[in-house]
């Protein structure tokens, strides 16, 4: 299993932007807020974990890729925590780099990155039908596996389905 | 000039899983395409949520039809990394030989599919013949030619006899034989290539762009390989040559995978000859641990990923499964523009599409 201060010396590049990124949203929004890292763990067995602002995905994302030539998006992982839903963005370049963010469920939206990533359209377009999950931007955002006229609400939200 | 617009599917003779493409057509070229899929949904991956990690390994199975090992290996890997165990090393050679034994069974269903689609039916009937060779080397060895059931988490379920690996190793020779022979025909064979070359051309940018895997990004460039890239064993202990091409059409992904089978019977091979000795699974305990891994691995049709995240309790809280295939779908109104209507075949069985797999 990787350690996590090997990845962190791997990502070096990667890291270095996302904290840019996240500093500069933080005093963009925040007074009186000291913690300004992201935090950092690892996902076995090669995957490090960062979680960032909701707000910042879109512009972290362009970064990795015009910095790091970090652009292999594997996909996107959807949880629903109840009060939340968690997003993860998987990116690998021989190990894996995942960003995490959550959303609330009074509020499910975020910026797609498909203007800067089309490869990640399909992984938008399910987790909008599978969460209800709204991503601005993307002008195709249809339900990509559910059946046309399917009523029943976001399947894998833990309020249509009981878990 | 007047536009067509041609349904195609969801049912159709072209491929035997259904999907659906509306097709804007000027006269015989195709404008504009949009494709819809989801009609073979089943929703694997909240069933994965109702049952136990164990009967999980059998549902994960059936994700795909052609490359079923190559989930049930990739699920109980990120268990066993959850589980935080290891299978021994003799089980992780035997999981590597079924994973390249079904990237030759697959590339050679694929190349039988890509002649017949073509009106190659030689190339089909070669092709399915020798692909019966790797079908019965695979029950041989596990029970079962399509699914093999052959994972356990912390192993695998079956072990090979001295009597069984030398088997494999004499049909291996004959394996070897009928690739190179396939490899021979299809590389001089002049129909297959006027039919493919320059057709469904995807650029390095492109698949970049697109987030592709596997063969379909190799044939464009992208030197990209699990096995090779992100290795666990036994692959950091194996030599084996990823074969990239740089044109990026049709002709090139054939290419990738006559190679690539010819890679899989020499990694074949070596995994035979370095199997070591000792037990077959490891003790695994059934409660799993809170947490969450991510595990990763080359399908015969590129990255195979799956995440699960455990509560502790008797079944996954989620489980997510990306399959090859999904990334060469949002690739398809690329490559289908301007084709002429005779070239949709081609194009559409040049990707190697799996709509089982991308619908889950």
């Amino acid at each position: 299993m990787t350690s996590i201060d090997s990845l962190s010396a791997f990502f070096s590049c990667a890291l270095g932007q996302i904290q840019a990124v996240v500093a500069e949203s933080v005093s963009d929004n925040q007074e009186g807020q000291t913690e300004d890292d992201a935090p950092m763990r690892l996902i076995p067995h090669d995957d490090l974990a960062v979680t960032v602002p909701s707000e910042s995905v879109h512009e972290i994302v362009a970064r990795l890729m015009e910095h790091c030539d970090l652009a292999h998006l594997t996909t996107i992982t959807a949880i629903d925590e109840g009060e939340t839903v968690t997003l993860k963005y998987h990116f690998w370049q021989e190990h894996g780099l995942t960003l995490e963010t959550w959303l609330s469920v009074d509020d499910l939206s975020i910026k797609s990155i498909i203007d800067i990533l089309p490869g990640a359209a399909f992984y938008e377009r399910e987790i909008f039908g599978m969460f209800g999950v709204d991503f601005v931007g993307h002008e195709d955002l249809r339900p990509l596996l559910l059946p046309d006229g399917w009523q029943a609400g976001p399947p894998l939200r833990k309020e249509t389905n009981d878990g | 000039m007047v536009k067509t617009v041609m349904p195609i599917g969801p049912q159709h003779p072209l491929l035997k899983e259904p999907i659906s493409f509306q097709l804007t057509l000027e006269g015989e070229h195709v404008t504009d395409s949009a494709l819809r899929m989801g009609y073979v949904h089943r929703g694997i991956e909240r069933m994965c949520q109702r049952r136990s990690y164990i009967q999980n390994i059998h549902l994960v199975e059936r994700v795909c039809g052609i490359c079923s090992h190559v989930h049930a290996f990739t699920y109980c890997q990120a268990v066993e990394t959850l589980l935080d165990i290891e299978a021994p090393p003799r089980a992780v050679y035997l999981r590597a030989l079924l994973c390249e034994l079904e990237r030759i069974h697959s590339h050679l269903l694929w190349l039988g599919v890509l002649g017949q689609n073509i009106g190659l039916d030689t190339v089909f009937m070669y092709a399915w013949r020798d692909r019966e060779i790797v079908l019965d080397v695979m029950e041989a060895l596990s029970g079962g030619r399509v699914s093999h059931a052959i994972n356990v988490i912390g192993g695998t379920r079956r072990d090979i006899t001295a009597k069984q690996q030398a088997h494999v190793m004499e049909q291996l020779d004959l394996l070897e034989q009928q690739v190179e022979l396939a490899y021979d025909f299809v590389v001089h064979e002049r129909t297959l290539q006027a039919r493919t070359r320059g057709i469904g051309h995807l650029s390095l940018e492109q698949v970049k762009r697109y987030c592709v895997v596997g063969p379909v990004a190799r044939a464009s460039g992208l030197d990209v390989d699990v096995r090779r890239d992100s290795p666990r064993p036994p692959y950091d202990a194996l030599s084996f040559k990823v074969p990239v091409h740089h044109d990026g059409d049709v002709w090139a992904r054939t290419l990738i995978r006559m190679e690539e089978m010819r890679e899989s019977v020499y990694l074949c091979r070596q995994l035979l000859a370095d199997l070591p000795d000792g037990p077959v699974t490891t003790r695994a305990a059934r409660r799993v641990p809170a947490g969450e891994a991510i595990s990763r691995s080359e399908a015969p049709r590129g990255e195979v990923f799956y995440y699960i995240r455990s509560d502790g309790s008797d079944s996954p809280a989620r489980v997510k499964i990306r399959t090859p295939t999904l990334t060469s779908l949002i690739t398809l109104p690329d490559q289908l523009a301007d084709v002429a209507v005779a070239d949709i075949s081609v194009v559409l069985s040049g990707v190697d599409l799996c709509i089982a797999c991308a619908d889950r």
